[in-house]
């Protein structure tokens, strides 16, 4: 299929312009394809033509009679035939190891040749296609992917009978007879688009006694196309295309290269009335932007004209295939022969590998998609069993189902459940099922809408981003995982806008949602009932006594707060600015103020328990206006990345236990490099925060950590060892978890780690002193 | 992939050794006297071979470790020569798993100035990451980082060696050799060279104090597709351990026009944004 020009004949737009002209060409071809249907015709095969003289004699032998008289003549004729072969390949020892692979998979006629390009290994030659499907199916099935066809003309011998009647005696139609055909020269003149389907028919014609004469040839065709709109997505031309099919109408999707857009080919017509019908119908379907846009195409086509002869003579035919040439066209794509090269055996030498290749499963970009996105199960044996509890274990599924009907819209529904089991003293189980990234999604120019629970993390830096503070925590297994496993999506509206580098981030959380606690009696709530003690706090023998006798209530109501982030990825530097109104996702826990005053009038915390109206705590998630921003450049070889947010609300607790609001400063600066060049990677970081003009509070007013992560990947990537750490640099806190993964058996992995805490009272390293504990898991996705 | 140099501005070119190469009028000059300047003539003309404005290509890489089971990363490639020295490229990860959706953004600006983002779909953001690494796996194929970024001609000092037949065809056989040690993770590089169409069908990497090689590139189809000579199978061979990473390009469509603002943060970190652009298979 050829073409060498188009050209426009009436004004379109420019834009419309080359879409009109790819499409019309294509559909003005369809229309040319039409043209051998009309003449073609069945039943040119002759009964009576046999590849060997021994089936001639016997076919003779059945039809010889008294009234006629039969002979067999040998002749020869010209068929087409297309080789299959493999290759190609630079050197003949390689041709041969191929050639003795096919042999011992039972490919037996496997011919090394030589060619231009190289060796190659034919492996059949086939003038028919199902014959040639099925050697190349074979050959796909054993792993061969090499392989292409060469057409061919070659002469064969042909045994033909041939049936005379004799004098007096009256022909029988059924039989191929010379005095059939005598003086009945028939001409007849195939059309074809497809060179290979004509040289088919060529070769058929001449073994059916005819002599074919095949030409090229450029005509000009006067096409009128019917096109609906350019639609900026490909998924709705690609809907309004399926919809008219539906109707019955032949439809193609084309690409705009200029709209950046497609538009839907109802069809290309010579025929005025065809193009009226047409017209109409989509219309009644209810598509008013219809073009009609009329073109003119230059096609070649392959003619062939046949001439039946009288049997002897066909027998050994004089035909030709004589090719007039066409003029020379833009395609360099028609060579079988120069377009591919196989260098070595190689590519052959591995066909097991092949089936690996094949079953790589196909990503699914658009449409519906639903699966089970994680399964993790771990088990945790705690070091130090002296406060009771000896053992922690977790597990975790996560699926989803998503939708993505067109590029505008998505829509995702995830789910995942939490299972968590403690042994010892106080031991629980506990399961929960909560919701995932559920929402509704829409995609504009440059921009993105998202309605619905979303999981949004702002910020930069690793581990502790200071800026992320409108999403939800999960310290459900306290901060054991990496930051992506903790946190949880939260109902909430985000417009992100994307220009010019630049990206516009606007978050609305309607609905507070907390952090995500563990069990009341779990090691890892954030509140020692058994010792008295909140985390991060010192203990007080004066205030150990409350938590321990008293009741903890929760303040989560309203809004969960908003802000807006302005990002810039740039040449060198990526920074970003943000300002948020938002609400802490960690509780913090404030005194009932009756109980309160009590205690610290009497020193009694049984009184003061008896004193408290309501709930002796309850969690508080204070209000607080952020202002911060974070950057990111490369330098030295390493990254730097830094991040800062200023707090105008910050909670804490004065000496005589009020809970105020101070202002505060979080920061983190990190470095991450790759040791030596080469496959660990550490991330090193420096954070601090501040409570400032604080009256006397019983917080640490400054904390400084030393934090990061060191990971080296080995055995390429089979196996993973990994350190993530937190030392405090003011006072003694230390958490360490050091762990090592085989992931070499792909989707899973399986870990074997450790959770080490240590520190003074007051650190989160002290609060889990008793907590270190060896872990092991199994970790999948899907 | 070849040290002479194809050139290695945008991985997509180099993760597929698409090494599009025409002739080169002239070729024949190298049989010149000095086999110094003869060598660097040709690996100019590799260096400055057509590969098109742009590239968009799905891809498969098998890592096969002698005594396990292949594993696979399947990813989509694409690639754009921006003008004025300037190339960018993008890869998505569809497979494995638990790297499904990960991309890789990489901005090559004229000199050596590079800038590299990597998204991680789990924490949806796009991190900026070290673009002078070097040495390094790329996710746990046989390909140092330094496989995936430019290299001029002019950091190397390249000498042509020889001609000599492999696999069949006459190459020519070109030395390359860093002019600043300290700036490749090799210490040499050889590569074979298919004059008909200047690509490497072999390369010989060897690292410092190693007088073997460490690791080969070998070759073993090439098809024209577009007008452009691209390498569609090749293997890479770590000839210590005997682990290999067989590359191969299930569909590569060169020229369609693929948007400058394609090769931005909103495209990387969203791929659905890429996905309209991803060529079919059929």
């Amino acid at each position: 299929m050829n073409w060498t020009k188009f050209r426009r004949t009436r004004g379109c737009s420019s834009a419309g312009a080359a879409l009109v002209a790819r499409t019309c060409v294509a559909w003005a071809l369809l229309a040319v394809a039409a043209v051998p249907l009309a003449h073609a015709r069945e039943s040119f095969r002759s009964a009576n033509d046999f590849d060997t003289r021994a089936a001639a004699e016997a076919r003779a032998r059945q039809l010889r009679g008294p009234s006629r008289s039969v002979e067999v003549v040998k002749g020869t004729q010209q068929v087409s035939v297309r080789r299959l072969e493999l290759g190609y390949y630079g050197e003949f020892e390689l041709a041969r190891i191929v050639q003795h692979a096919l042999q011992t998979q039972g490919i037996t006629p496997a011919v090394i040749r030589r060619t231009t390009s190289g060796y190659a290994v034919s492996v059949g030659r086939f003038d028919r296609d199902g014959a040639l499907k099925r050697q190349s199916d074979r050959l796909h099935a054993l792993g061969y992917r090499n392989l292409h066809t060469i057409t061919t003309v070659e002469t064969r011998d042909v045994y033909r009978v041939v049936v005379t009647a004799l004098p007096g005696a009256a022909p029988r139609a059924s039989e191929t007879s010379r005095t059939s055909a005598q003086g009945a020269q028939k001409s007849e003149r195939f059309v074809y688009i497809s060179r290979a389907q004509a040289e088919r028919k060529v070769a058929q014609l001449q073994q059916q006694g005819y002599v074919a004469t095949m030409r090229k040839e450029s005509s000009v065709l006067h096409v009128k196309t019917l096109m609906l709109r350019v639609y900026p997505q490909w998924s709705d031309a690609k809907r309004t295309a399926a919809r008219l099919q539906k109707n019955g109408i032949p439809t193609r999707v084309v690409n705009d290269p200029i709209e950046r857009g497609y538009a839907v080919n109802a069809g290309a017509f010579r025929d005025q009335r065809n193009l009226h019908a047409r017209y109409q119908k989509i219309r009644k379907i209810g598509y008013k932007s219809i073009s009609i846009i009329p073109v003119e195409v230059s096609v070649t086509r392959y003619v062939i004209d046949a001439t039946a002869l009288p049997t002897q003579q066909a027998a050994t035919p004089p035909a030709t295939v004589a090719e007039t040439p066409a003029p020379a066209t833009a395609n360099t794509e028609s060579g079988d022969e120069s377009q591919v090269m196989v260098f070595g055996g190689t590519a052959e030498a591995l066909p097991s590998y092949q089936s690996a290749l094949d079953s790589s499963a196909p990503d699914q970009a658009m449409g519906f998609r639903a699966k089970v996105d994680q399964l993790w199960v771990e088990a945790g044996q705690l070091t130090d069993r002296s406060q009771g509890v000896d053992g922690s274990y977790y597990v975790n599924g996560a699926a989803s189902a998503r939708w993505r009907p067109s590029q505008h819209w998505e829509y995702r529904i995830a789910a995942r459940v939490d299972g968590y089991l403690q042994t010892g003293t106080p031991d629980y189980s506990d399961g929960k099922l909560d919701y995932g990234d559920t929402y509704v999604r829409y995609r504009g120019t440059n921009m993105r809408l998202t309605a619905g629970a979303q999981t949004v993390i702002w910020g930069r830096v690793d581990g502790i981003p200071p800026t992320d503070r409108l999403s939800v925590q999960d310290i459900s297994r306290f901060s054991l995982d990496d930051l992506q496993d903790r946190r949880r999506a939260v109902p909430a509206l985000r417009l992100e806008s994307f220009r010019q580098g630049y990206k516009f981030d606007a978050l609305w959380v309607p609905d507070f949602r907390p952090a995500e606690l563990a069990n009341r009696d779990s090691i890892w709530y954030p509140v020692d009932r058994q010792r008295g003690q909140f985390v991060g706090l010192p203990y007080s023998p004066l205030v150990a006594p409350m938590i321990k006798g008293g009741t903890i209530g929760e303040d989560d109501g309203g809004q969960g707060g908003y802000g807006v982030r302005m990002s810039r990825t740039g040449s060198g530097l990526d920074y970003a600015l943000t300002v948020q109104r938002a609400r802490q996702s960690l509780p913090y826990y404030e005194m009932n103020d009756a109980a309160r005053r009590t205690l610290l009038a009497t020193g009694s915390a049984t009184a003061a328990l008896a004193a408290a109206t309501g709930d002796t705590f309850v969690a508080r998630h204070p209000w607080t206006t952020v202002v911060g921003g974070d950057l990111g450049f490369e330098s030295g070889g390493a990254t730097w990345r830094m991040e800062l947010a200023y707090l105008s609300a910050a909670p804490a607790t004065t000496t005589d236990l009020r809970l105020i609001s101070v202002k505060g400063l979080d920061w983190v600066a990190g470095v991450e490099f790759y040791p030596g060049d080469a496959n660990a990677r550490v991330n090193l970081q420096l954070a601090g925060h501040h409570l400032l003009n604080t009256p006397n509070i019983i917080d640490r007013k400054n904390i400084y950590s030393f934090n990061g992560s060191l990971e080296n990947v080995f055995a390429y990537n089979r196996w993973r060892a990994k350190l993530r750490f937190s030392v405090g640099l003011d006072k003694r806190d230390i958490y360490l978890n050091p762990e090592i993964a085989y992931l070499g058996w792909e989707p899973h992995e399986v870990y074997l780690g450790m959770h080490y805490f240590d520190g003074a009272d007051g650190t989160i390293g002290g609060f889990h002193k008793d907590h270190s504990m060896i872990v092991v898991g199994w970790r999948a996705h899907f | 992939m070849d040290s002479c140099r194809a050139r290695t501005s945008t991985p997509w070119k180099l993760i597929f050794l698409s090494l599009l190469l025409l002739v080169v009028p002239g070729l024949h000059a190298f049989a010149a006297a000095n086999p110094d300047q003869a060598g660097t003539k040709l690996a100019q003309a590799v260096y400055d071979r057509p590969h098109g404005r742009d590239a968009s290509s799905r891809g498969v890489m098998l890592l096969v470790d002698p005594g396990h089971a292949p594993r696979i990363r399947q990813m989509y490639v694409y690639g754009r020569d921006r003008g004025g020295g300037e190339n960018a490229s993008l890869i998505r990860f569809v497979a494995p798993a638990d790297i499904s959706g990960t991309g890789m953004l990489t901005i090559d600006h004229a000199g050596d100035n590079t800038d590299q983002w990597v998204y991680l779909p789990a924490l949806d953001r796009a991190r900026r990451i070290a673009s002078s690494r070097k040495g390094g796996r790329f996710v746990g194929s046989d390909l140092f980082y330094e496989d995936l970024r430019d290299r001029e001609v002019s950091m190397d000092r390249h000498r042509l060696l020889r001609k000599e037949k492999f696999q069949g065809v006459m190459c020519d056989v070109l030395e390359s050799i860093p002019r600043d040690p300290d700036n490749s993770v090799y210490s040499k590089r050889i590569s074979w060279i298919y004059p008909a169409a200047l690509i490497a069908l072999r390369v010989d990497f060897y690292e410092r104090g190693k007088p073997q090689p460490v690791k080969r590139s070998v070759v073993h189809k090439i098809e024209k597709i577009q007008g452009y000579w691209t390498v569609m199978d090749s293997t890479v061979t770590d000839l210590v351990s005997g682990h290999q990473t067989r590359m191969q390009i299930q569909k590569i469509v060169y020229d369609r026009g693929l948007p400058d603002n394609f090769f931005s943060r909103e495209v990387l970190s969203d791929p659905t944004r890429e996905a309209a652009f991803r060529p079919a298979l059929q």
